[in-house]
C-alpha cells in the first residue's frame, strides 16, 4: 500500500490514531460519536480490518500492553504521518466532483409533464429543506464542536442552501414560461 | 469598571508562558455558567459541560455569524473551592463545589441568553436551576500555563502557593480556576494545555 492512495476509511482511521494511540474498541467509540458515519461508511468490523492493513503497510503500529486482558493499542508511525499529512493535502487541495442525481432528472424534463416535473421538483424542495434541519439538529446535539468541524457543517448547510435556491428560481422560471 | 477585550488582552488572559507565573488582571466579562457539587469526577462535570455548551449553541451560532473571522472560540473554564479550603488541597472530592463556565461575547444580554436557554431546551435531558449569565471580574490573578500531563499539575500548584505567593506577598482570595485549552477527546495527556489561574490579594 506505500506510497498508493489510502481509502476514505484508511484515511480516516489513521487521522484518529494520529491524534492519540488507541485500541479498537475506543476507535469505534471515537467514530460513532462523533457521528462520522454521515459521511464515510465503515462498519464495527471493518475497523479492525482496516487497522490490519495500516499496520501491514507500516502506518501504525500495534502494542499489547502487559496483563491478559489488555487490548491492542494502536499508533501512528513516522511513515503514518508523512502519508496523513500528504493525503489531507491532497483532501483539501483536490477537487473531487459528484454528480448530484438531479442533473439525470434535468436532462430528461421533457419527458414529463410540466406538472408531473414542478412537482417532483417541489418533493426535492422539501427534501432538502428536511436535510437542512437534520444537520443542524446534529450540530446542535454535538455540541461542543472546534471551529474547523463548525466549518464543515458550514460547507454541507451552504451547498444546501444553494440547491434549495436554485430550486426555487428554476421552478419560478418553468412554472412562468408560457 | 469595563474594559474593551482586544487580542492583545486575550492573549494575556488565556495564553500565559509556561515557564514562570505572571499577574494579570482579569477584567469583568459576561460568563455562561453552572454550578456542582461534590467530586467532579464519572461525569459529574462532564454532564454539566454538556449542558453548558448545548444552551449556549444558539449564541455561539449568532457569534460565529456576526463576527466572522474575528470570532474566537472561548474554552471550558472550572471554579473549584471548598468551605475549608483544606480539602481542595488535600483532595477531599467530596466536600468540593465546583463551577462550570464560558465566557460570552459582551454583547449578549439576559435576553439573549434565555432565547438561547429557550431553543436549546429540547436538547437537553434537564435544564440545572443554576444556569445562568453572570458577569464575573476575577481582578488580580496569579496564573500560568500547564503544558503536560494532569497529574504534574498538584507539583506546579505546590510551588505556586509555596513560593511564588508567600514570595510576592500575596494570599489566594478567591476559587482556583483552571482554564482547559484543548478538546480532550482529541488531544492526548501529555500535550493538554491547562491555565492555572488564583485570585490573589495583598498577604496580611
Amino acid at each position: 500500500m506505500k506510497g498508493k492512495k489510502l481509502t476514505d476509511s484508511e484515511l480516516l482511521v489513521l487521522g484518529l490514531v494520529s491524534e492519540m494511540p488507541r485500541h479498537g474498541y475506543e476507535l469505534e467509540q471515537v467514530i460513532d460519536g462523533r457521528g462520522m458515519r454521515e459521511w464515510t461508511q465503515i462498519g464495527f468490523s471493518s475497523i479492525y480490518f482496516v487497522l490490519g492493513k495500516l499496520e501491514k503497510a507500516g502506518f501504525v503500529s500495534a502494542e499489547k500492553p502487559a496483563g491478559r486482558k489488555a487490548k491492542k493499542v494502536f499508533s501512528i508511525t513516522r511513515s503514518g504521518q508523512d502519508a496523513l499529512a500528504a493525503q489531507t493535502a491532497e483532501a483539501l487541495g483536490h477537487y473531487r466532483p459528484t454528480f448530484s442525481s438531479v442533473l439525470l432528472g434535468m436532462i430528461h424534463w421533457e419527458v414529463l409533464s410540466r406538472e408531473a416535473s414542478l412537482a417532483a421538483l417541489d418533493a426535492r424542495r422539501t427534501a432538502v429543506a428536511r436535510e437542512l434541519e437534520r444537520l443542524e439538529r446534529i450540530r446542535f446535539e454535538s455540541q461542543p464542536l472546534p471551529d474547523f468541524i463548525e466549518a464543515l457543517f458550514d460547507f454541507s448547510e451552504g451547498q444546501l442552501q444553494a440547491e434549495k435556491q436554485w430550486i426555487e428560481t428554476t421552478s419560478a422560471y418553468m412554472e412562468a414560461k408560457p | 469598571m469595563r474594559v474593551k477585550i482586544d487580542r492583545a488582552k486575550l492573549v494575556e488572559l488565556y495564553l500565559p508562558g509556561t515557564e514562570g507565573f505572571t499577574l494579570v488582571d482579569v477584567p469583568e466579562m459576561p460568563f455562561a455558567m453552572i454550578d456542582g457539587e461534590g467530586s467532579p469526577d464519572h461525569g459529574a462535570s462532564a454532564k454539566a459541560i454538556k449542558t453548558l455548551f448545548t444552551a449556549i449553541y444558539p449564541i455561539r451560532r449568532e457569534a460565529r455569524k456576526r463576527m466572522g473571522k474575528n470570532f474566537v472560540e472561548a474554552p471550558l473554564e472550572m471554579l473549584y473551592w471548598a468551605d475549608d479550603m483544606h480539602d481542595l488541597a488535600a483532595g477531599n472530592k467530596e466536600n468540593w463545589k465546583w463551577k462550570v463556565m464560558v465566557v460570552l461575547p459582551d454583547w449578549v444580554d439576559d435576553e439573549m441568553f434565555s432565547q438561547a436557554v429557550a431553543e436549546a431546551r429540547g436538547q437537553m435531558d434537564e435544564v440545572p436551576e443554576s444556569l445562568r449569565l453572570e458577569k464575573f471580574a476575577e481582578g488580580r490573578c496569579a496564573q500560568i500555563m500547564h503544558f503536560g500531563r494532569q497529574q504534574e499539575v498538584p507539583a506546579t500548584l505546590e510551588r505556586l502557593y509555596t513560593e511564588f505567593l508567600p514570595q510576592n506577598e500575596l494570599d489566594p482570595a478567591g476559587p482556583y480556576h483552571e482554564i482547559y485549552l484543548n478538546d480532550w477527546s482529541r488531544v492526548p495527556p501529555e500535550k493538554r494545555k491547562i491555565v492555572l489561574r488564583q485570585p490573589v490579594r495583598a498577604a496580611d
